[in-house]
């Protein structure tokens, strides 16, 4: 049972030779329930390695707490924190076999040799890295490195794990295979983990929950089909995946719907849980797989550019002003549209999504 | 989204500390160490170039300018100025020709050449000034006894030039290599694709490229050059530099505010030179480590580029050949230069009377090269992976002994360490300790750039497994090291017994070292008996650097 709290977080780093300093994380609040995998997820310099750091004990905050289990580890060594941590380069140690690379942990806690052999040998037959015990890590083909770096990280039985984008130095196809893996290695053991990615689709495919980060602070924190749906702001919305985000205008509600002007066509949209009146500005969000192509669509565009991707294909299309994306994921079943076709847009309404205000 | 909150540099200052006391403590000692031994003698030799004797009266001042109108102090400061460019210059460019044939062309015997050409840097100084008597002096092999020449002068300018040259080449030879070998050859190879003639690729690609690391190789010989000692003493003559003079004033006229005052001068050039190597060359060096070694494609095979860069490199090596064979021929033969017959009398000699100078050189190299090795590497994780507050005096002790020449050290500590509580003259830790402050930069270079090489996640990783310090450095960081230690040890082992221009102040009755008793014999005319000891102490540095190599070999293939 390990439960991570951080609390009020704030990560300041000091200017240098009059330069001002960075804020890197203001007000972090998070909490990791015992065996869930929460994945922070934010562009480049949010602040995700920070925090990351700040748990592991790299980096001390400056201000706020860091709990585990109610514990108070702020100020706790990291060498005392019984945290392991699956590092973006691996960090395996240049000198030492595979099997001694997943010894160095046990090693510290000064276990038997006859019991660090038999935990080693353990975790290696749990990773399929047995035959390569005695290979050097410049040895190994990139996918082998990082399941030593997870073995030597596990084989400690830490009560939290700790992923800085494990996956980032591997190829597309071997980073989805690792990610299951991770996640049923993870799984399997039932140990506390915060996932740090830039990739949403990773994200969404390991975690129990995403928190989205933007300029040191939290964005938006829920499961991932959650956050994908139902995102609070445009940049959730867009850091999620593709998304049309398009002005409209109330122009009434309706029980259940509203009703909208988008694009100069009324439409009728579900109805978000704020309170609407007739003018307010609204913005849509449609994923581009939850709208259509139809001949009779009400929204009348033209068709730009046409780009087969394989599973499916992506249409851009220019209606009035606005840029929309649609992708078509049936386009075996039905012959397609070219560069310069009127076509209509159909965007049904059930997934529909609004946010109020005409920006964030 | 940065704000500017106030920078609290003291309290995160406070935070290192806590973290680490033990490397904090260890910090504070090497500190302490540093102002003692390296800031502080140089100190007083400046005070004391400046301090008025008892028949003297004036200010300060007026004293500094009365002593520096006296015409041998600029004669000196010319010669060795002159001197200094000279060998700079040449030395330089046989170095970049020798690195040039050897990383760029087919050349035949690439090895032998590379192990021949640097001979030079791990024989004491002064056996190559050895070889030109032996040879070309007034008794001289080809003076002498194959041209007949009688009363030839071997000694001055011409020699010292010629002597340093060969002396100081593998320096800028290996700098240069090493840049030439890490230059991305697809550079070279781009320049190529777009038409450019070999000789447009070598003006305009490749020499550009390579001219930090000759600017800085030039700079690196002339500050050698002119701390040189052993050279300028044996076979200057009647030209006179700042080492020699600095330690004639002392030692033969005991006028130390003269002594202390040549040595000052000799630190401007040092430092100048020091300064515009670290400051200008270091943003200007174009060449990136990326820790995988670059493969290098020989593209150069036209005949006559190859034949005179080899017939050069060829020409070097028969000299060092030549030289370095007659200090072993006439380590063997009766009388040099009148009973040519072949006898083993001088190494015996050496072996019996001769043991305790070989004794005490080898027990003082022994302890300091491990002392600054250690220190070094020490150092440089300190500097590289804490940044403790007052790290800069630390920084600034180090630099400057290493840029400051052994002459003012010697004089320095002469002066410091006569008085209680510091009373250490006569002792063999005044030799380790100079010779320490002397090499210990070394380490902290070679440590610096390997642990800029060595991705900080690696100890990371192993803290957050739960190592302490301690277990890291020895587990993870004293390993990944094996490089650096091997460089540092090599070369304050090498300096430790075979430098002079220090240790000629420091040695005693009780503690006369080899080079000194190799410079004694060659002033006597005992030329036997120096080549001997050179040739023994040749062998030694051999010897070592080989059980060094195996040693810290052997400890990679474990793995
Ligand atoms: N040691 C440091 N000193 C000063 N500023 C830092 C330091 N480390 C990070 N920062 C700053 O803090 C901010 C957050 O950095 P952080 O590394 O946490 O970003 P990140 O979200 O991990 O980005 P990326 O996806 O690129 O890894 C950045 O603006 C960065 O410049
Ligand atoms: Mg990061």
């Amino acid at each position: 049972m390990t439960r991570v709290t951080l609390k009020g977080i704030n990560k300041i780093f000091p200017g240098r030779d009059g330069h001002p300093g960075a804020h890197a994380v203001r007000d972090l609040d998070i909490t990791l329930e015992d065996g869930t995998l929460v994945t922070l997820l934010g562009p480049s310099g949010c602040g995700k390695t920070t925090s990351l750091r700040m748990l592991a004990g790299f980096e001390t905050p400056t201000s706020g707490q860091i709990l585990i289990d109610g514990r108070d580890i702020t100020h706790v060594p990291v060498n005392q924190r019984g945290i392991g941590m699956v590092f973006q380069s691996y960090a395996l140690f240049p000198h030492m076999t595979v099997a001694e690379n997943v010894a160095f942990g046990l090693e510290v806690l000064d276990l038997t040799r006859a019991e660090i052999t038999r935990r080693v040998g353990e975790v290696l037959e749990l990773m399929d890295l047995s035959a390569l015990a005695g290979r050097a890590p410049a040895q190994l083909s990139g996918g082998q490195q990082q399941r030593v770096a997870l073995a030597r990280t596990v084989v400690t039985e830490p009560d939290v794990l700790l992923f800085d984008e494990p996956l980032s130095n591997l190829d597309a196809q071997l980073r989805e295979r690792m990610r299951d893996e991770l996640r049923l290695v993870q799984q399997r053991l039932g140990i506390t983990s915060l996932y740090v990615t830039h990739d949403q689709s990773e994200a969404m495919a390991i975690s129990d929950r995403v928190i989205v980060m933007r300029d040191g602070r939290v964005e938006q924190d829920g499961p991932p089909a959650e956050v994908y749906a139902h995102p609070r702001t445009a940049f959730v919305a867009g850091f999620m995946g593709r998304a049309n985000i398009l002005p409209a205008r109330v122009l009434a509600t309706e029980g259940e719907s509203l009703r909208a002007e988008l694009g100069g066509v009324p439409v009728t949209l579900p109805r978000p849980g704020s309170e609407l009146a007739p003018g307010d500005a609204i913005r849509v969000v449609l994923r581009p797989e939850q709208i259509a192509l139809s001949t009779s669509g009400p929204i009348r565009a033209r068709i730009e550019r046409v780009i087969f991707q394989g599973g499916f294909t992506e249409y851009q299309l220019k209606a009035g002003a606005a840029l929309w994306t649609i992708t078509d994921h049936r386009h075996h079943l039905h012959p397609g549209h070219r560069p310069g076709d009127e076509i209509g847009i159909d965007i049904g309404s059930a997934a529909a999504w609004i946010l109020p205000g005409a920006t964030d | 989204m940065t704000t500017a909150p106030i920078p609290r540099p003291f309290s995160t200052g406070l935070r290192r500390i806590a973290a680490d006391p033990w490397l904090f403590g260890i910090f504070m000692v090497l500190s302490l160490l540093t102002v003692i031994f390296a800031i502080l003698p140089i100190a007083s030799v400046l005070v004391q170039a400046l301090r008025a004797t008892p028949t003297e009266t004036g200010s300060g001042l007026g004293i500094l300018i009365e002593r520096l109108s006296a015409p041998l102090i600029w004669r000196a400061f010319g010669n060795t100025l002159l001197l200094g460019a000279s060998s700079a210059l040449i030395s330089t460019l046989t170095g970049f020709l020798l690195a040039f044939a050897m990383t760029r062309t087919p050349m035949r015997g690439k090895r032998t050449v590379h192990m021949i050409a640097l001979l030079p840097v791990i024989s004491p100084p002064f056996v190559i000034a050895l070889a030109m008597i032996l040879l070309f002096g007034r008794s001289g092999l080809i003076t002498r006894e194959l041209l007949g020449i009688r009363g030839a002068n071997v000694y001055g300018f011409h020699s010292l030039v010629f002597i340093q040259s060969l002396a100081f080449t593998p320096l800028a030879y290996l700098n240069i290599r090493g840049m030439l070998q890490s230059m991305d050859s697809a550079l070279e190879d781009a320049a190529a694709t777009l038409r450019a003639s070999q000789w447009t690729v070598f003006r305009r690609v490749t020499l550009p490229l390579a001219l930090p690391g000759i600017f800085s190789s030039a700079l690196l010989v002339f500050v050698k050059s002119i701390e040189d000692f052993g050279n300028p003493l044996v076979i200057g003559g009647s030209f006179n530099t700042l080492a020699v003079e600095a330690y004639s004033q002392l030692i033969g006229y005991f006028n130390v505010p003269m002594g202390a005052l040549l040595a000052s001068l000799l630190l401007v050039p040092s430092l100048l030179a020091f300064m515009i190597h670290r400051h200008w060359l270091a943003k200007r060096s174009y060449v990136t480590v990326t820790g995988k070694p670059t493969a290098q494609e020989i593209r150069l095979t036209a005949r006559r580029v190859v034949w005179p860069l080899a017939a050069f490199c060829y020409l070097y090596v028969g000299l060092v050949v030549l030289l370095y064979g007659t200090v072993v021929w006439v380590s063997l033969t009766k009388i040099p230069g009148i009973d040519w017959s072949f006898s083993t009398e001088h190494y015996v000699r050496a072996f019996t009377d001769g043991l305790a100078p070989l004794g005490n050189s080898l027990t003082i190299a022994l302890i300091a090269a491990p002392v600054a090795t250690l220190a070094g590497l020490v150092i440089a994780y300190i500097q590289t992976r804490r940044r403790f507050p007052g790290a800069a005096l630390l920084r600034l002790g180090t630099l400057l002994s290493f840029a400051a020449p052994g002459t003012i050290i010697g004089i320095g500590y002469v002066s410091v360490f006569n008085t209680a509580p510091l009373l250490l003259t006569g002792t063999i830790t005044i030799i380790i300790a100079a010779i320490v402050v002397k090499t210990v930069q070394v380490g902290i270079e070679a440590g610096t750039n390997q642990l800029r090489q060595i991705d900080p996640a690696i100890e990371e990783a192993a803290m957050i497994l739960g190592a302490s310090n301690g277990r890291i450095f020895r587990r993870v960081t004293a390993p990944l090291l094996r490089p650096a230690i091997f460089t540092a040890m090599a070369y304050s082992f090498t300096r430790g017994l075979t430098t002079l221009s220090a240790i000629i102040f420091l040695v005693s009755a009780n503690w006369t070292l080899i080079t000194v008793t190799i410079l004694n014999q060659v002033e006597t005319l005992r030329m036997g008996l120096a080549a001997a000891y050179s040739v023994i102490l040749i062998v030694i540095v051999l010897s070592a650097l080989a059980l060094l190599q195996v040693a810290l070999g052997r400890g990679a293939k474990q793995r």
